[in-house]
């Protein structure tokens, strides 16, 4: 068998072509007319791995290294005289679109897997597994940045305040989740009618929202959802996830440049609303248990829903909106 | 050695025989290996993907080889990794602790940059004879950090400056086989992009803002739902003045670049690289990424094309130089940090 190529000494750049003839035994003998090489045996070589066509190179025991680009007949060669053909599988591989179409899918599926299932959960684990101190420090400068840009000072009386704030007392009498739960009130401003709840257990309405409200069990419906956010951890959850989420498209597309473009944007974008919406259910969940808990009527929430989307009416995509539509959670919040 | 009779130039280009087709399915092949390993396999799939980019770019019809040995990457990713988690978890504990870490990644940022660039050169080769790197600890604080920080007192006027300095400091510090390269590259094609750059942007925030003052957009910005998205009305100009800049320094740099007699040339056009990275922006997002492998082989194609060498005498004389062995670990480093020197 025969390979042409070139030969390099490895002192010079110098291209000499050569001819490698292989007899039935694996002798190499090099036909160069400008090198005098001695021959050697074919199990003396150091092969590189096949990559697509590219040029195999062949290193001899004399530092010398041939370059060719006859691939298969030097796979035939290393299959017939040994070598080192550990990683020939990989070429196999990579060189079938069957395995090709079988790799999109596995990508596809784990993508899938890791974005709706696998991240979500892991970050649950995790925030559950940290002490409820965490928490904390990562909302520890929140309420006072939230009062410098956007929020004023509650213009509500005193009274007012009081009697909401008996009413978050009760909702949290007999909690024990190492939580600080406590309420506060300022003037929503840019911001309307809305309630906050910051990972350290600090609950915020907007006077706006107290006015829009039709009565207290609503806004007792909704501090019971503040503080099902506050439980869950999901401003530690969230926390975790995005900062996950470019660790996933880094393995994916294996390019760390791809990660920080416009190009991932979009999609983190989408699953981040994703993960939002689900909170937004599972503190729904949170609250109408502890409302049920408590006496008072699950439904006191979706009316509270109902009057905040007469005011803002929303838009009918909920793809990259942050909360899931309002008939959905009603209906989460009616189902048995 | 030398031989001084008159010569009559050669122009070799560079040539890309890369194939979409046959890449993507190495591409795909190795993300799921990848995956499928826990990442463990990211440094062999690191390896194949950069000596098929380097095996189909021939020079004179010998190709290129990218040397690195798997292992070695492997082995720098995970220490990589692991003082990225210490340094998440400790400056999430301790907050106090962060400057301590921005101060020694300073320190340590030369010599990474210095690392980095040399793991390449060392295993790039081109018939048999490797490339090498012989920038120091000392420069690169000077070039990447000093000079930098102090352009700021001069509003980055000297800028432009710092840049050319940068780049030739990297290309009269690269070697091919013992030959050292050498620029000549001076400030004013730099501070001439630059400039035509701050013009452009100046002129279209100018027209922008003008635009928002007269039209009444302002009055209503309160309730319109755009409002959010106006300040991304002018990154299109930004990208392309990015390109335009990036794309003229490349230029520069190659076409003042020399090796012993011989020389390169370098014709990016900065429209066409614009349309490049539009069309593969589009690309990707419309195939859901799986056209990514597409982008990749033909902007390797479009920058091989535009890059000539003129050589002066033959290619067979270079000789090599002195070998060392070197560790991946600065290289990885900067990988994970997305840090991308050189040009």
């Amino acid at each position: 068998m025969q390979l042409s190529g070139r030969l390099f000494d490895g002192h010079t750049s110098k291209s000499h072509p050569a001819e490698l003839s292989i007899d039935t035994l694996g002798d190499i003998f090099i036909e160069c007319p400008e090198l005098s090489v001695r021959g050697c045996h074919w199990s003396e070589l150091t092969i590189s791995p096949r990559i697509g066509s590219t040029s195999r190179y062949l290193d001899l025991p004399n530092g010398l290294r041939f370059e060719t680009r006859e691939n298969d007949p030097v796979d035939e060669l290393i299959n017939r005289f040994a070598g080192d053909n550990r990683l020939s599988w990989i070429h196999q591989l990579e060189n079938s679109y069957r395995y090709a179409f079988a790799s999109v899918i596995c990508v596809a599926l784990f993508v899938w897997w890791g974005v709706a299932y696998g991240l979500p959960s892991a970050a649950r684990q995790v925030a559950f597994l940290l002490p409820v101190s965490v928490n904390q420090e990562v909302s520890k400068h929140t309420l006072s940045t939230l009062d410098n840009y956007i929020f004023e000072p509650s213009t509500l009386s005193v009274e007012r305040r009081e009697e909401l704030t008996d009413a978050f007392n009760k909702l949290i009498a007999s909690r024990d989740d190492g939580f600080d739960y406590k309420l506060y009130f300022r003037d929503g401003g840019a911001v309307g009618p809305n309630a906050f709840a910051l990972p350290d257990g600090s609950v915020i309405f907007t006077d706006q929202i107290i006015k829009l409200a039709g009565n207290d069990e609503e806004l007792i419906a909704v501090m019971s959802h503040e503080i099902g956010h506050v439980n869950m951890r999901h401003g530690l959850r969230r926390a975790l996830q995005s900062s996950a989420l470019p660790l996933i498209i880094i393995v994916v597309t294996g390019d760390m440049s791809t990660a920080s473009s416009i190009l991932a944007a979009l999609p983190t974008i989408l699953v981040e609303s994703q993960y939002s919406q689900t909170f937004e259910l599972e503190a729904d969940a949170f609250a109408k248990d502890l409302l049920i808990q408590h006496q008072h009527d699950p439904m006191s929430l979706g009316n509270l829903l109902e009057r905040l989307s007469k005011e803002h009416k929303e838009g009918t995509n909920d793809w990259f909106s942050s909360h899931p539509s309002t008939p959905e959670r009603i209906e989460k919040l009616k189902a048995k | 050695m030398s031989q001084n009779l008159p010569q009559h130039p050669t122009v070799h280009p560079f040539e890309f025989h890369g194939k979409s087709g046959e890449f993507f399915k190495i591409w795909i092949v190795n993300i799921c290996l990848t995956i499928l390993t826990l990442g463990i396999y990211s440094a062999w799939a690191k390896v194949r993907t950069h000596q098929y980019f380097y095996g189909n770019t021939t020079l004179a019809g010998s190709s290129f080889e990218y040397t690195a040995k798997p292992i070695t990457i492997l082995k720098g990713r995970l220490l990589a990794v692991f003082v990225i988690i210490i340094y998440s978890v400790s400056t999430t504990f301790f907050p106090l602790i962060t400057p301590v870490f921005i101060i020694a990644f300073l320190i340590i940022l030369p010599w990474l940059i210095c690392r980095s660039l040399k793991f390449r050169a060392v295993n790039t080769r081109y018939r048999n004879l490797s490339f090498n790197f012989h920038g120091t600890y000392g420069q690169a604080f000077c070039n990447y950090l000093l000079f930098p920080l102090l352009s700021a007192f001069t509003l980055y006027l000297v800028y432009p400056l710092i840049m050319a300095i940068q780049n030739r400091w990297y290309i009269d510090n690269s070697s091919y086989g013992k030959t050292r390269f050498k620029s000549n590259l001076s400030a004013k094609p730099i501070y001439f992009a630059c400039f035509i750059g701050a013009v452009v942007i100046i002129a279209a925030l100018a027209g922008f803002l003008g635009y928002i003052f007269n039209s009444g957009v302002i009055n209503n910005i309160e309730n319109d739902p755009i409002a959010p998205f106006i300040g991304m009305a002018l990154l299109p100009v930004y990208y392309a003045v990015y390109v335009y800049v990036h794309s003229r320094v490349i230029n520069a740099t190659m076409n003042s670049t020399k090796l012993d007699e011989h020389s390169f040339e370098s014709s990016l056009k900065a429209r066409k690289l614009l349309w490049l990275l539009l069309t593969n922006t589009l690309a990707i997002m419309i195939s859901l990424g799986l056209l990514i492998p597409w982008t990749h082989i033909r902007m390797a194609r479009y920058k091989a094309e535009c890059t000539q060498f003129i050589a002066t005498g033959d290619l067979e004389e270079f000789t090599r130089g002195a070998s060392d062995k070197q560790n991946a670990l600065g290289e990885e480093l900067g990988d994970v940090m997305d840090l991308e020197f050189g040009i």
